[in-house]
């Protein structure tokens, strides 16, 4: 048994280097980019960190950021998990495991990114060895984040393998874990931000909408990502995406969006109407503070763009494909403007003594951030590209399969979606 | 109990036989009962307060920074960096009075700093003498980077200071995160070891006897050094036989939950936060957050106690016995 799972994996291993030119060209655009990300990160491990753009005052940068914006994307694989698994929603029933796929890929990229801004990454192990659970927020946020790793793991391995096998999965090996992955999905995010308001040295920060902030625009840009990825894989392999699915998704992005700006009116109502101390860091956000305007054009962007994303999404125009990939793209860079910039580095400025340091990352803040992304981009290629011949039945344990010729479309293995749709 | 259910039952037979589910009487008692235990097992596991905060000694010690009498002559920094394998020039450098001209922060490789503030009245004359205060870290009776730190590098000792062991420190910097007075710095430049530096009230000092180098060389008796308690009253003492000499507050007393150093001012301390004295408020944040966080989240008891309840909804409500 174990020896036909690891003729699996291995058949997998060798699929991912079988594709069309343009899925070559694709993942050599992404090696080097992952390599150089890597280059930088050396340079980074072997000069110290002052290599970055941070500080005593600002010490927590572009790496926290985009480690907060990614925690998001995946907490969204929960949003198409709910309508299927609780609403028997059928259409996205196949869908789900691309979103968990992309879950997996996110997390492994936000873990990427506290790897990256730990000044001691050698003591990485010192998490497991001196654990201080429950009383450090962080603690909790290292199990969320593994445990839903593991979580959707599990599940889409389970799925894709049972698939191979040409067998029906168990409903005990899977629904039991995807249910805990709907409310580990919601934990995560909110572990995150408590991680945020528990300081209360950061006024910024000590705010009870962040949670709901997070959880609102993290499922507007995850299903955002899921939409484009969806509409890409369309394009390029012979795996058929319904038309309902993408307008499904579209419609769990309106709403979340609108939610997040909803919840966004509410925060600066609070800060700017009653002007308590706190919002001495949303004027530096929002307007500047005495003549320091660094974060000003960003925020503004993020808002313009997720304001714009949002309108055409509530237009018919966005049923055609390009309205609403482009409205998808300009929010996701939207939320993680808004997410990163937005909310990390505003509650360091201005400092507890009342200080404005400014933070600019440096260009190899930037390197190491785009090789990780790369690097996950890569990493979720590589699944999707695995799991699109197992899910149709052309890869499976009985039968080779030479992804060169195109043998048609093969019967359909019995897969969860089917079973669940019955 | 339906008999015709009974009979349905498929038996195990390799991978392809799902377990039977019941959707009878007996079924729903059985979830009930399974959600009922892990409801109360749940309460039970939540249900313990907050064990995190340190248990403090009665004898823990403290520092008493009397700022009236401190006249910037800048000796504890020299001492400071002297006892701490810091750089630092000879005595003498000390005089130089043009530091104070900008706000200065603690540094890596400087724990304690003295800032300046001029006397704020409408119109001050030159010959009013500046307000000097020395800033490091507070040793808090209830640390909020204790509280963050994931590796328990920081650790509140039981007699009084927070101590930094730089060899479980894995530099994720999120103590820095949870200082409400910023006096925590990070050594960026150093490659492969980085460490927090911070002022360690001289545990190496103490420990045999002696008493921290700023407090032994300061030359006016600014600073002193002693049990919290008998500091606190020496502290209100000196405020009843002076009022007009010093504004009736301590600052440290309760302060972010409380600190080990202590502070009497002849200025309203509001006066003093661009030099380091933050306002805050009477608890310590670490104190909120770990109660909130055994009481919700103890043993992942709320997210999985609402895991098992949908995962009893879904079997309980599938159609026609599949799923």
């Amino acid at each position: 048994m174990i020896r036909e799972y690891l003729t699996f994996l291995y058949r997998c291993f060798r699929l991912s280097f079988v594709g069309t030119a343009g899925y070559y060209l694709w993942m050599f655009a992404l090696s080097v980019i992952s390599l150089l990300g890597l280059n930088a990160y050396c340079k980074q491990f072997v000069l110290g960190m002052g290599v970055t753009g941070m500080s005593d005052h600002v010490s927590w940068g572009l790496y926290i950021a985009n480690f907060a914006f990614f925690v998001g994307m995946a907490a969204a694989a929960a949003m198409l998990v709910i309508p299927v698994y609780i609403y028997r929603n059928r259409e996205l029933s196949h869908l789900v495991i691309f979103a968990q796929l992309l879950a997996v890929a996110t997390i492994i990229m936000s873990l990427l990114f506290v790897v990256v801004d730990l000044g001691r990454p050698d003591r990485f192990h010192h998490m497991m060895l001196r654990f201080n659970f429950p009383i450090s927020m962080l603690t909790w946020d290292v199990i969320s984040l593994n445990g839903y790793l593991a979580l959707n793991l599990h599940i889409c391995g389970y799925l894709i393998y049972t698939a191979y096998r040409r067998r029906e999965p168990t409903k005990l090996f899977y629904i039991p874990f995807v249910m805990v992955a709907i409310i580990w999905a919601f934990s995560t995010q909110l572990v995150e931000a408590f991680l945020y308001c528990g300081l209360g040295g950061r006024p910024f920060w000590n705010s009870a909408v962040i949670a709901p902030r997070l959880v609102a625009s993290a499922f507007a840009a995850g299903p955002s990502i899921l939409i484009i990825a969806l509409h890409v894989i369309s394009r390029t392999t012979d795996y058929q995406v319904p038309e309902k699915a993408f307008l499904t998704l579209r419609n769990i992005v309106r709403i979340a969006m609108a939610a997040s700006f909803f919840l966004l009116m509410s925060e600066l109502f609070t800060e700017f109407y009653t002007d308590s101390a706190h919002v001495a860091s949303a004027r530096y956000l929002f307007l500047g503070l005495d003549g320091r305007y660094g974060l000003v054009p960003w925020i503004w962007t993020a808002l313009s763009l997720n304001a714009i994303g949002l309108v055409i999404l509530f237009t018919p125009a966005s049923k055609s494909r390009g309205f609403l990939i482009s409205a998808c793209a300009m929010m996701i860079v939207g939320v993680w403007i808004e997410k990163g910039m937005g909310l990390v580095i505003p509650a360091f400025i201005p400092s507890p003594l009342g200080e404005i340091v400014e933070y600019k990352p440096t260009l190899n803040e930037w390197m190491v951030t785009a090789g990780i992304t790369a690097f996950g981009f890569l990493v979720f290629t590589i699944l999707v590209r695995v799991t699109i011949p197992v899910l149709s039945g052309k890869l499976a344990f009985d039968r080779p399969y030479d992804p060169a010729r195109n043998e048609g479309p093969a019967e359909t293995a019995p897969t969860a979606s089917n079973a669940t749709g019955s | 109990m339906n008999a015709r259910t009974s009979s349905q039952r498929t038996p195990k037979s390799g991978s392809d036989a799902h377990p039977p589910i019941d959707t009878s009487r007996r079924g729903f008692l059985k979830a009930g009962a399974v959600l009922t235990a892990l409801t109360v097992g749940g309460k039970s596991l939540a249900s313990d307060g907050a064990d995190g905060a340190s248990k403090l000694s009665q004898g823990r010690m403290g520092v008493l920074v009397d700022l009236t009498r401190c006249v910037g002559c800048r000796r504890c920094e020299w001492a400071c960096n002297d006892a701490n394998d810091n750089p630092h020039g000879k005595l003498e450098e000390c005089d130089d009075q043009s530091v104070f001209a900008s706000l200065r922060r603690p540094r890596t490789d400087q724990f304690c700093v003295v800032n300046a503030t001029r006397n704020p009245k409408a119109d001050p004359s030159p010959t009013d003498p500046p307000i000097f205060t020395k800033i490091q870290c507070m040793h808090c009776e209830y640390p909020p980077c204790v509280s963050a730190c994931l590796v328990g590098a920081m650790q509140k000792s039981p007699d009084g200071p927070v101590t930094y062991d730089a060899s479980k420190c894995i530099g994720c910097r999120y103590c820095m995160m949870a200082c409400p007075f910023e006096r925590l710095t990070y050594e960026y430049d150093r490659r492969f070891t980085p460490r927090i530096r911070k002022c360690e009230l001289c545990s190496h000092r103490t420990h045999d006897g002696k008493l921290p180098a700023c407090v032994e060389i300061c030359p006016v008796e600014a600073l002193q050094y002693g049990k919290r308690e008998d500091l606190l009253r020496v502290a209100h003492e000196r405020i009843a036989a002076h009022p007009d000499k010093y504004v009736d507050h301590v600052y440290g007393e309760s302060e972010g939950g409380g600190t080990s150093w202590l502070y009497l001012s002849a200025r309203p301390f509001e006066q003093l936060v661009d030099v380091g004295l933050p306002r805050l408020p009477d608890k310590s944040p670490a104190e909120r957050t770990e109660h909130i966080q055994h009481a919700i989240f103890k043993g992942a008891a709320g997210p999985l106690g609402i895991a098992a309840i949908l995962t009893t909804l879904h079997f309980l409500t599938r159609k026609g016995g599949h799923a």
